[in-house]
């Protein structure tokens, strides 16, 4: 393009002094000198110089700004508002950080009061350099974490923090409208409740903070999508018959996954669940193998290598220790990077038993300590001893645990937790099967903002009016949504689905103030890459100049006779 | 001049050609009008607008043909005909006005006019416009019932309108009275209320008195459980009545007027009556003994209720005997209370002595309270409190089938005592006179007997004397009776029983002792393993040796023994515990003639036959899931579900009436929640499942891979 006008200026000026050596005296030394004069105007005037400069700070005026910190700053700082600054109507509005950007190209630093910057111009921050002074927080809850989805029997733990209540409590209402479970504020302003997800699909729980007195002094929705657990194939080989076979496999089966179980009883007979196959095939079909020491020391040398390869292959294996260990078992063990040695310490184990509440029982286990490295905890005990642990090995998993009587925690009426026990294994150890979750925004408003990543596929979002929004992702893999509706939206991504919660526009300010100071707060940055901006010098005065000089050519070339 | 009558014609059919098809092109659209407004239920404003707009069109139509007036139609002529020379006009100029030609031309044009077949002036059908504008009204008017999903949206979103919005076409319920007369028995006052929900007491009469705003022919309240209460006209009020016995949920409907605006379900809840709360505040324990020189037994209860106590029954058992020859009597005692009538104090002293209860008897009581309702009573009663005589010791061991005993009971004097007494006796032999040293060893002696025969129960042995029952030395039936040394069986003492004969006549308490021979107990026989019998008997027939000697006044010979004796106890009250055997594992007979072959035949593996749990029922979760988005949800078969489930809800009457709610008006969003509400709690919290570990893409499986491959090896050669 440039080169393009730079050609057609060229031949302009060519054919210009063309005229111009036409002319006669003076006035064609005068014609000759305007000709090249005003082709150079016009081309500066089209492709501005760029001059090196300091750059400049930008006061962003965002919501929340008070009329103190407005009066702060010096008069001669350039102040720009944006949309929904309540005070002072003669600050220059703009609608959006790019604009105001686009408006002051010098900029280089921005300085920023206010509540802080809504998500929409985070993005055109990033390469500024940017002071903030964040605002003090009104009272309210300022944290808020909580998984967005559980599957259905898991507890679903929510914490955060509370802002000036002392002596509160917060109260977790379930969808009727009762008290799930409730927890007192720590002197931190902290809390943690937990509740047992049920029934499936979106739900809308409330989070209700209570001062000291009882009086609610803030009520916000916590949404929950419940999904249904994986349904891992499961098989179990073991030397014998106890009574945590029989409450495991029977969870196996509640919990609605197919269950595959071998029992020796003795004698060289077995007492089945279906059809335990330990071939190469079957084994690729399985996605988690629970072994004991007792059936692990009975199974054969190609047996026990297929096993292995089945896990390098992606198969999850638990390995249960019953009794003592034999050394060939410790030796096979530690083939498969898991060493387990005697340790001194007592046999009984205390667990936390109820969800939300200080119950404890007391387990058995053997006393074993894994000693070898690359080892992570799979389940520990109340004295943060583990009584279970996990590695990888190639794509799969192995883990083995030597608590002896998880079933007593059913016994105890504690039928929840020891599903949960057992989840937690199977989920961790099991083939890894899952499709990667969809990233759907943590807390969003409407009006605002909001980022979903992950999208592999095309993607749609459902508003809770029915209405189907297209998104329009980009190289990430993100895409934004401006939700304008409150309520359950339904994202859809090729074959998975997701849902979030898009609260209104007056719901948890608290949070929503705390949100945007934070993220405010994490764009602080002291030094910019572009330290000295090239800004562009005006084009009119180029413009103007150029326009004088054709006029005098104009009249110079009218002036003269014609020869 | 005026025009000549075919000429008029031609003006006049152009004309109405006109104005016909101006109300072809304009009448669909008042008439699309008028039907857009109908559907809004607007019917007189429907009416009016299409024809206004009718009239609209018409006068258009007329302004339009005035158009074709003379001077159009004479242009026309001239235009459609050659042979008219542009000459028409002079048919409309009278005669005198004209110059000479003119009248000539003049004269040629009528008889031209009069002689030809008239040009057809009449403009066009304007076909295409005729259609257009038919198809355009027509989609105005079709297109938004076939639309559902976005021009029907507010509809289906907004919550509901309360019916009575739409006044003009419903009846209003303008007085409910509702007098509520609770059972006379409760004590309860008279109440009025005017809200068709409320709280009664059970058995309460309701009387309902409705006003309507138009009177109906016909008012009836439906209940839930199908039952009709028809109202009765008095003046311009419908009343009725009906005693409550459960909770119901009713609705009031009306014949011979607009339904009613307002025709939600109205609860009545029925509180029940009570039973009585009965509560023991002597004696404090469900057992107590009696104390010795005790006449009375003080019994005090307290019992409240609801609405009034009635009677309060006190029943007394004695239970006297022992083993399985225990006679009971019984008796009833009214007991009269103080305090008012909802909360009363019982108290009674039971005169022992009347009662007749003798050593080793029981004293059972209990008390049953009933309240006041008519009919059918509620009736508590207490737990039941026992005053126990104790036994004589050597009853006891009835009580002890199928307990585990952890050691042996100390009776009497100790063997270590016996000891004691005998080294004593020794030590004083120089102070004593022979008589008194002998009298005194055969008393330790006797002790000595006392206790062998208690520690032979245990064995099974008899009980052939009363304690302290002293005879001489040596004598041979006590002797017998003792447990052998040799065989500690009893078949000795056969012929015990002759021997205490000497009793006055008529005790015949212990005939069976007396006369016939009691094999003890064979659960007694059982109460020890082999081992600890056996150390018993050492310890008895050491025993009886000592007992020898001590009668036959040489208690320093009979030391020896006695220490033997006690050694033994020792050991005997070291073994852990004494196992009172009554039920035992009952496992099928051994196949002896398979037993230790090898024969491994019908030996196969097994299925365990572990059942999948049964989760058939999914009608509250489905249910839940339906109402989230509301359009799939079906009412009336939930409805009956609740219905044939109501017994296990708590909740029922309340799911039914937030159902029907639902079964008005499938739109009503705050009933569809109200509902969730209720059904939430009703959710079955299901076994915790796994979640779905995400599978690892390209680059994390390509990391796994690599890490499988350099740290095992390493660490494998550690």
């Amino acid at each position: 393009m440039k080169a393009l006008v730079l050609i057609a200026l060229l031949a302009g000026l060519l054919f210009g002094l063309h005229g111009a050596l036409r002319q006669h005296g003076w006035r064609r030394g005068a014609a000759l000198g305007l000709q090249v004069a005003s082709v150079l105007l016009l081309y500066v005037a089209l492709f501005p110089l760029l001059r090196a400069t300091s750059g400049a700070m930008l006061v962003v005026v965002t919501p929340g700004t008070t009329a103190a910190q407005l009066a702060s700053i010096p008069a001669s700082a350039q102040l720009v508002a944006l949309p929904d600054v309540a005070i002072n109507p003669t600050v220059e509005r703009t609608p959006d950080l790019a604009t105001a950007l686009r408006r002051y190209p010098q900029t280089h630093e921005l300085r920023v009061i206010g509540a802080g910057l809504p998500p929409r111009d985070r993005d055109a921050a990033r390469a500024m350099a940017l002071q903030f002074d964040a605002p003090e927080l009104p009272r309210g809850v300022i944290e808020r974490v909580a998984p967005d989805h559980v599957v259905a029997g898991n507890a679903w733990p929510i914490h955060g923090r509370v802002r000036e209540v002392p002596g509160g409590s917060v109260e977790l209402r379930d969808p009727s409208g009762a008290v799930a479970a409730s927890a007192p504020l720590d002197e931190h302003g902290a809390f943690d409740v937990r509740t047992i997800a049920k029934g499936n699909q979106a739900q809308l729980f409330r989070l209700r903070v209570l001062d000291a007195t009882g009086n609610p002094v803030e009520d916000l929705p916590l949404p929950l999508y419940v999904r249904t657990g994986n349904a891992a194939r499961v098989s179990i080989l073991a030397g014998g018959v106890d009574a945590e076979l029989k409450y495991l496999r029977r969870w196996v089966l509640d919990a609605g996954m197919p269950l595959a179980a071998r029992m020796a009883l003795g004698g060289g007979m077995d007492l089945n669940d279906g059809a335990v196959n330990l071939g190469a095939e079957a084994l690729a079909a399985t996605d988690l193998l629970i072994v004991d020491d007792r059936a692990w020391l009975a199974l054969g040398s190609v047996e026990k290598k297929t096993v292995t390869q089945a896990v390098r292959n992606g198969m999850g294996l638990l390995l249960r220790a019953t009794s003592a260990l034999p050394r060939s078992v410790t030796t096979d063990w530690r083939g498969l990077g898991i060493e387990l040695q005697e340790a001194d310490i007592a046999t009984a184990t205390n667990m936390t038993t109820s969800v939300g509440q200080s119950g404890t029982l007391a387990l058995l286990r053997l006393p074993l300590r894994s000693v070898s490295a690359n080892i992570l905890p799979l389940h520990r005990d109340d004295g943060a001893e583990s009584t279970a642990v996990w590695r990888a090995l190639g794509r799969g998993r192995v883990g083995v645990t030597w608590l002896l009587d998880s079933y007593r925690l059913e016994l105890a009426g504690e039928r929840t937790r020891y599903a949960q026990w057992w989840a937690e294994s199977v989920a961790t150890l099991a083939r890894a099967r899952g499709a990667a979750p969809l990233d759907t925004p943590a807390s969003s408003w409407v009006g605002e903002r909001s980022v979903i990543c992950g999208l592999e596929a095309a993607a749609q979002v459902t508003s809770p009016d029915g209405a189907m929004h297209e998104l329009l992702s980009d190289a990430d893999q993100c895409a934004a949504y401006w939700p304008r509706e409150a309520g359950w939206h339904r994202l859809r991504s090729g074959d998975r689905d997701a849902a979030f919660y898009v609260m209104d526009a007056s719901e948890a300010p608290t949070l929503r103030a705390a949100e945007r100071a934070n993220a405010t707060r994490a764009l602080i940055r002291t030094e910019t890459t572009a330290a000295n901006v090239q800004t562009a010098l005006p084009r009119w005065p180029f413009l103007l100049a150029w326009l004088l000089l054709t006029v005098m050519l104009w009249w110079l070339e009218r002036q003269s006779p014609v020869a | 001049m005026s025009l000549a009558p075919r000429l008029r014609d031609l003006q006049i059919a152009a004309r109405r050609r006109e104005w016909l098809a101006i109300m072809a092109m304009g009448l669909p659209w008042s008439i699309a009008l008028g039907s857009r407004v109908w559907a809004r239920g607007e019917i007189a404003i429907a009416t009016a607008l299409a024809l206004g707009g009718f009239a609209l069109c018409a006068s258009v139509a007329w302004f339009r043909s005035r158009r074709y007036n003379d001077q159009w139609l004479l242009r026309g002529l001239d235009s459609a005909r050659a042979d008219f020379q542009d000459s028409s006009e002079l048919l409309l100029r009278d005669k005198e006005s004209l110059s000479a030609l003119q009248r000539l031309q003049q004269k040629r044009m009528q008889r031209l006019v009069d002689g030809i077949a008239l040009p057809d002036l009449r403009s066009a059908w304007p076909w295409r416009r005729i259609a257009a504008c038919a198809i355009v009204a027509a989609l105005t008017v079709l297109l938004p019932r076939f639309w559902p999903q976005t021009a029907m949206q507010d509809d289906v979103t907004a919550p509901s309108i309360p019916p009575a919005a739409h006044a003009p076409a419903s009846t209003t319920l303008t007085r409910l009275d509702l007098d509520i007369t609770p059972p006379h028995y409760t004590g309860l006052p008279v109440r009025h209320e005017t809200t068709p929900d409320a709280r009664v007491a059970e058995g309460a009469q309701l009387r309902w008195r409705l006003q309507f705003d138009v009177t109906p022919t016909a008012v009836s309240l439906e209940f839930h459980d199908g039952q009709h209460v028809a109202l009765v006209r008095n003046g311009d009020a419908w009343t009725g009545s009906r005693e409550m016995r459960e909770s119901a949920l009713y609705r009031v409907t009306i014949d011979g007027a607009a339904p009613l605006g307002n025709d939600e379900l109205h609860r009545i809840d029925v509180i029940a009556d009570e039973p009585p709360d009965v509560r023991v505040t002597a004696p404090d324990k469900t057992l107590s003994l009696l104390t010795t020189g005790q006449q009375r037994w003080d019994l005090a209860f307290e019992a409240s209720d609801d609405y009034g106590i009635g009677e309060a029954n006190l029943s007394v058992t004695l239970a006297q005997g022992s083993g399985e020859n225990i006679v009971f009597k019984e008796s009833q005692l009214r007991l009269r209370g103080e305090g008012d009538s909802r909360q009363r104090r019982y108290r009674h002293a039971l005169d022992l002595a009347a009662l007749g209860i003798a050593q080793g008897d029981d004293v059972v009581v209990r008390l049953a309270v009933s309240d006041t309702h008519p009919g059918k009573p509620n009736i508590t009663r207490s737990a039941s409190f026992i005053l126990r005589w104790p036994p004589d010791a050597s009853a006891d061991s009835s009580g002890m089938d199928g307990l585990v005993r952890t050691t042996l009971p100390a009776y009497f004097r100790s063997q270590r005592q016996i000891i004691i007494d005998t080294q004593a006796l020794i030590a004083k032999k120089s102070a004593l006179s022979q008589t008194d040293f002998v009298e005194k060893s055969d008393t330790i002696g006797v002790d000595e007997k006392i206790l062998r025969l208690r520690y032979g129960q245990f064995l099974g042995e008899e009980f052939d004397s009363e304690p302290g029952e002293h005879r001489p030395p040596g004598s041979k039936g006590e002797k017998g009776s003792a447990a052998d040394p040799t065989s500690a069986t009893h078949d000795d003492a056969l012929h015990e029983a002759p021997q205490s004969a000497a009793k006055p006549f008529g005790s015949a308490g212990n005939v069976l002792t007396e006369f016939g021979h009691a094999h003890d107990q064979s659960e007694a026989a059982t109460l020890l393993d082999p081992d600890t019998r056996r150390v018993l008997k050492a310890a008895l027939d050491q025993m009886w040796r000592a007992e020898e000697q001590l009668r036959l006044g040489q208690p320093a010979a009979a030391l020896p023994f006695e220490m033997k004796a006690l050694e033994h106890i020792k050991q005997v009250q070291q073994a852990t515990r004494i196992y009172l055997a009554r039920v035992g594992l009952e496992l099928p007979p051994v196949d002896e003639t398979r037993r230790l072959s090898g024969e491994r035949k019908d030996l196969a593996d097994r299925s365990s036959g572990l059942q999948p749990l049964d989760a058939s029922d999914h009608s509250v979760a489905d249910a839940w899931n339906s109402l989230a988005d509301g359009v799939s949800f079906d009412a009336s078969a939930f409805d009956r579900w609740v219905r044939a489930h109501a017994a296990r809800m708590p909740e029922a009457l309340g799911l039914i009436a937030a159902n029907d709610a639902l079964l008005r008006d499938v739109r009503c969003i705050d009933c569809r929640a109200r509902l969730r509400a209720l059904l939430w709690p009703l959710l079955v919290t299901p076994p915790a499942g796994p979640d779905a570990r995400v599978a690892p893409d390209v680059g994390g499986g390509a990391y796994l891979d690599a890490l499988d491959e350099s740290v095992l090896p390493a660490e494998s050669h550690r």
